[in-house]
């Protein structure tokens, strides 16, 4: 199978052809209401996943469905074009989602929901096949979720079986969990690391990544004024360039906040709004812009993947809202204020 | 059935008797009514502004989740449900109105911290986090309207309960004791009416014995 980027783009810029053109949105925007969205939506290369979708769901449901199977099957072609380290680079951008869906097993296992109560909310776009999933959800406790994935060799698996006995020993899965994010964002430098600027590249966005992942918890933070410095520490995740631990100590803190966004703002953070919905949005809305914007980029490098991989994830969020907007009422202003991109 | 009463003094005087206290009783049980309809209205004012509370957060807690769903997917929502929860502690409190055990339900603590529903805050939004704590609100005002109806069904069954016997004291018990006590009255003045002409006959028939 051909590894490079050339390849690799060639099959990406093909799919990138069957996002929506400019406009559409604003079309499917101003339709009256869910039918006719689902309506225009048909004549759309979603198509196909919303005719399957509507066979087993209505409305809404069907859209979610329809757009999530879009993706997913997207992105896992999208990794099957690679091997290699272009492979590896992809996942990296990728594994956020087995970081979801192993965080949804986990939780699962930990509260005693069965396997049926968590399939709907698992996103096999990443490693973790379908299948996969299917036979961890099938393990009877946390404790076998975490050696079938050491098994596996899956990246993250050994991490976690690090932070197993302290979790069986406490029986807090917040621990567990801290221990997962943390696992992804190192095996994720660990990964991106390397000569070529297509590992520069990917390095720098799990950094960005990893700074705006400290803002936005800081801003959480922010709101519980009761816990001590070194609980908030907890929750500060290593790898960024801009964000370090003491500007994340004076940023999650309540009493030190001001300092810490005056820290924020001279590393070239500039979040507009102070709220911690207002943060999150802005930065959303910058990571998205920037890794859009990353298509344009080099034509032989990891930047058409990433850009199209962004704008492919933005469009289905678009498509979500309008459908929301269309079967809720919710003012087209607000709408369009959620959407980063139109 | 005042035919069936059997026309005595005692009996009489039993039926007067009767009267009087269902005559108290069914003014005590009206007094009784305007008090429970009085607080029947204080609680339909209490009951319809929850209402109208769980209303507007409902609508308030919709947006916001369908946004969150839009924004975040569904599947990341749902997600954030499976993390382990506190229960809510809800207290149920049984006040007395008027001889009528109401319960209150108030819950302790309804809202919690993101760290409280087991979350962490590096993999949950700021859109996820908002549409749970709506959803707390909703949940506080559910509380609030339960409270409210539940004292209301139960004023307004006792209101329904206290009409009925007003009702039945009214039109049926009181009616008939008086049935009761015309019937017994009718027939002693009767009797003593014939004993009288008894008598008068007696003495008439003396009268002529005597020479």
């Amino acid at each position: 199978m051909p590894a490079d980027f050339g390849y690799i783009n060639a099959r990406v810029k093909g799919m990138k052809a069957r996002l929506l053109p400019p406009g559409r949105l604003e079309e499917l925007l101003s339709v009256p209401d869910l039918d006719a969205f689902l309506h225009a939506l048909t004549s759309t290369p979603y198509g196909p996943e919303l005719q399957e979708a509507l066979s087993r769901y209505r409305g809404l449901r069907a859209v979610d469905e329809a757009l999530a199977r879009a993706f997913q099957k997207a992105a896992r072609r999208v990794l099957s074009f690679a091997d290699g380290k272009p492979r590896t680079l992809i996942q990296v951008l990728l594994m956020q989602w087995d970081v979801h869906n192993l965080r949804a097993v986990l939780r699962a296992k930990h509260a005693g929901h069965p396997p049926e109560a968590v399939e709907a909310t698992l996103v096999p776009a990443a490693e973790l096949s379908d299948v996969r999933l299917r036979e961890l959800l099938q393990q009877p406790d946390v404790a076998a979720v975490v050696a079938t994935l050491v098994t596996w060799g899956h990246p993250l698996g050994n991490a976690l079986a690090e932070a197993l006995p302290e979790y069986q020993a406490s029986q807090d899965l917040l621990n567990l969990e801290l221990a997962l994010d943390r696992a992804y964002y190192h095996w994720a430098l660990q990964a991106s690391k390397g000569r070529g600027g297509d590992a520069a590249r990917v390095l720098e966005l799990v950094r960005t990544q990893v700074d705006f992942t400290n803002v936005k918890t800081a801003f959480k933070l922010q709101q519980l004024p009761d816990l001590s410095p070194e609980q908030r520490e907890r929750f500060f995740l290593e790898g960024g360039v801009l964000v370090t631990r003491e500007v994340f100590r004076n940023l999650a803190d309540p009493k030190t906040a001001e300092v810490g966004i005056r820290e924020m703002r001279a590393r070239g953070i500039q979040p507009e709004g102070r709220t911690p919905a207002e943060v999150e949005r802005w930065l959303e809305q910058e990571a998205t812009r920037r890794m859009a914007d990353l298509y344009l980029g080099d034509p032989l490098g990891v930047d058409v993947v990433i850009g199209y991989l962004t704008l492919l994830a933005n469009e289905v969020r678009n498509l979500r809202l309008i459908a929301r907007s269309k079967a809720m009422g919710i003012p087209r202003d607000l709408v369009r204020r959620e959407m980063a991109l139109v | 059935m005042p035919e069936l009463v059997s026309p005595t003094r005692m009996n009489l005087l039993q039926r007067k008797n009767q009267l009087r206290v269902a005559q108290q009783g069914v003014d005590l049980l009206k007094r009784k009514r305007d008090a429970l309809v009085s607080e029947f209205f204080k609680v339909v004012r209490q009951a319809l502004a929850a209402r109208e509370r769980l209303n507007a957060v409902s609508q308030n807690a919709y947006v916001i989740l369908s946004l969150a769903k839009a924004v975040d997917g569904r599947q990341a929502l749902e997600a954030a449900a499976l993390a382990e929860r506190r229960p809510v502690t809800v207290d149920v409190e049984i006040r007395n109105i008027w001889g009528i055990k109401v319960p209150e339900v108030r819950a302790q603590r309804v809202h919690r911290s993101f760290l409280e529903r087991g979350l962490s805050p590096m993999a949950t939004t700021v859109r996820t986090l908002e549409s749970q704590q709506a959803f707390e609100e909703v949940l506080s005002a559910i509380l609030e309207v339960a409270s409210t109806e539940l004292r209301l069904r139960k004023i307004g069954e006792e209101i329904k309960k206290t009409t009925r016997r007003v009702n039945a004291l009214e039109q049926i018990v009181i009616p008939r004791i008086r049935a009761e006590i015309r019937y017994i009255n009718d027939v002693l003045e009767q009797r003593a009416r014939e004993d009288v002409f008894r008598l008068k006959r007696i003495k008439k028939k003396l009268e002529s014995r005597q020479p």
